[in-house]
């Protein structure tokens, strides 16, 4: 049981080991507190669609279920997409179509197929967490490191008259300003991927499977 | 915006995996080989160009009478779903040969991220059926063209000294990235200067 909660922030982490769900990855992470908010989104998603699949698993018959799971994924994506626009509209804003693209993240749908539909919901639930916190773990640390490199500032939650941006001394006057273009989400993906391939002794990609049909 | 204008800026400008960074996994994951990427590109493009008019249709002649546009996720990607799967069906039945090279992709490739993406970006910009059609198809076009390049540099790739850690995955980011810093030269102000 906790290895459900745990391998998903670390060891199968979705994005540096398994490498699905990366495009919201790539194309948010230009600042911290959009990698925040689209983590989060994901995460709530995928701990509602891993419970509501579990639930679900055994009563829709298997040729179905590939458009069931998408509808639920869907549906609390639809959820989480207009809580952020009645609540949070400037980050709802920034992360513009990446919000509805949660509905079709691979790493939700990977979830729900290889692991909770064939297991009870609170196996599930906790599968969610783990790798809901990976996910927001990984494009927060992708974030900071293109943000600090690319703009030379971390950009947290603004409150009152304090506008959430941290400027990093010295780095803030001149900074690489393509870390935070395209080019960059690609280039520290790749470093990252390597360092955690480095980390971990083995081929990377290989990792999801077998440990998940036990 | 004029249809050369479409088509320059989602083929160049806004090259959907090199500036938006969607369709990243089929081009990572799948082109090893520049054969089984042109086929994935076809049926990209395909998927991008029809679920673009189709999502178009759904929203203006559904949707917004109806006054659901809040449910527009749920229905564009199920209808993309759909789409991809009948449209497979269509292909084995009326052409088995380019079934094998590009039909088998249509129901992989309906769930990316980049045909949807399309969609959404075709809704919120409120383009009409015909500039709709002209973005998925040059957005399909453009994504092609990545996946082409970057399976044709990871074929060369096979053969050289890569470091260790670098090898696989990394080394395909750290090229697509290389791509992507190269089409920063088509920027705004080129597709100003060339259609106005």
């Amino acid at each position: 049981m906790v290895r459900d909660l745990t391998r998903g922030i670390f060891r199968e982490n979705v994005i540096f080991v398994t490498l699905i769900g990366l495009c919201p990855a790539l194309a948010v992470t230009t600042h911290v507190i959009n990698a925040i908010g689209l983590g989060a989104g994901v995460l709530i998603v995928l701990v509602a669609s891993n419970v509501s699949v579990s639930l679900l698993g055994r009563i829709v018959a298997p040729r179905i279920q590939y458009p069931v799971f998408l509808g639920v994924s869907a549906l609390f994506v639809t959820i989480v997409d207009l809580t952020m626009q009645a609540h949070l509209p400037g980050l709802s804003e920034r992360l513009g179509i990446f919000v509805p693209l949660i509905a079709v993240n691979c790493a939700v749908l990977a979830r729900a197929d290889v692991f909770a539909r064939q297991v009870v919901p609170a196996r599930a639930l906790l599968d969610g967490l783990g790798f809901g916190v990976g996910f927001l773990l990984s494009l927060t640390l992708i974030a900071l490191i293109r943000e600090v490199l690319g703009s030379g500032t971390v950009t947290l939650v603004a409150f009152g008259d304090f506008d959430g941006v941290f400027a990093v001394p010295r780095m803030s006057d001149n900074p690489a300003r393509v870390m935070v273009l395209a080019p960059g989400a690609l280039l520290t993906v790749g470093y990252l991927v390597a360092l955690f391939s480095r980390f971990r002794q083995g081929p990377v990609g290989h990792a999801a499977g077998a440990e998940d049909q036990a | 915006m004029s249809y050369v204008g479409i088509i320059l800026t989602f083929v160049l400008v806004n090259n959907l995996v090199l500036t938006y960074l969607l369709g990243v996994c089929p081009v990572m994951g799948a082109s090893r080989r520049i054969g089984s990427s042109i086929g994935l590109g076809l049926a990209t493009t395909l998927v991008m160009a029809t679920g673009a008019l189709l999502t178009w249709a759904l929203r203006t002649w559904i949707l917004a009478p109806l006054g659901l546009l809040f449910l527009q996720t749920l229905v564009f990607v199920l209808a993309i779903l759909a789409l991809g799967h009948y449209m497979e069906r269509l292909v084995e039945a009326v052409a088995p040969a380019l079934h094998r090279s590009v039909g088998k992709y249509l129901p992989i490739v309906s769930t990316n991220c980049v045909v949807l993406g399309i969609a959404f970006v075709a809704a919120r910009a409120d383009f009409g059926p015909i500039e709709s059609l002209i973005a998925g198809f040059s957005g399909g076009v453009g994504v092609l063209g990545v996946m082409v390049v970057v399976a044709a540099i990871r074929e060369e790739l096979e053969t050289e000294a890569v470091p260790r850690a670098l090898r696989g995955m990394p080394v395909a980011f750290l090229t697509t990235g290389l791509l992507a810093l190269a089409l920063l030269a088509f920027d705004q102000v080129f597709l100003q200067n060339l259609v106005g």
